[in-house]
């Protein structure tokens, strides 16, 4: 049996299901649930400093809004960073941000590159999962 | 709180081009060398690009 087969034999299964949902929960959990540590913890500190970020530049938590269509997209991002966005929906005491505050616009493209960010760790942990990525 | 939170655009802007360069090095690249090299070159083209357009908009402030 050679070396890289017999590397892969070695790691465990994991579900990509499970990767996905974990990595859409919290940013790097996924990678962290596939043995990437060093990296999850890397991927979690940057998603959530570019959240965080944009909550404190009184960005957007953009919802679905009747005659805006690019709202879909804009709050189909903003919940790819899971718990982060569930949670400051919850604690925020303006979701809708300050529009007239000067630093809005660049909050509400933290909290949107976020939420991007995210998804592609979702898919990422994803490929990763069923063996597309080494 | 609010006197933390930085009105900069420039620094505003380097933040962001440094979380996004970080982020894509991380998940483009796997050997280190290679993920500091697309980092540095990701960081210069976003800080760079931002002034260079900066630059092109100035006659046009409105």
């Amino acid at each position: 049996m050679s070396a890289p087969v017999q590397a892969a034999a070695a790691v465990p299964a994991r579900s990509p299901w499970a990767a996905m949902a974990l990595a859409w929960a919290v940013p790097g959990l996924g990678h962290y649930y596939l043995g990437r540590r060093r990296t999850a913890i890397a991927f979690f500190l940057i998603v959530t400093a570019a959240f965080l970020a944009g909550v404190s530049f009184q960005g957007r938590l953009y919802t679905i809004e009747p005659g805006q269509p690019l709202t879909i997209l804009a709050t189909f991002a903003v919940y790819g960073a899971g718990l982060l966005n569930i949670a400051a929906r919850l604690l925020s005491e303006s979701p809708v941000g300050m529009i007239l505050a000067p630093t809005y616009e660049y909050g509400c493209a933290y909290l949107l590159t976020a939420g991007l960010m995210n998804l592609l760790l979702i898919l990422d942990a994803h490929d990763i999962a069923r063996g597309r990525k080494s | 709180m609010i006197s933390l939170i930085p009105t900069d655009h420039f620094l505003i802007m380097t933040l962001y081009a440094f979380l996004v360069s970080a982020f894509f090095a991380l998940l483009w690249r796997q050997d280190r060398r290679e993920r500091w090299k697309l980092f540095g070159m990701l960081m210069a083209s976003l800080v760079l690009g931002g002034l260079a357009v900066a630059w092109l908009m100035y006659p046009f402030p409105r």
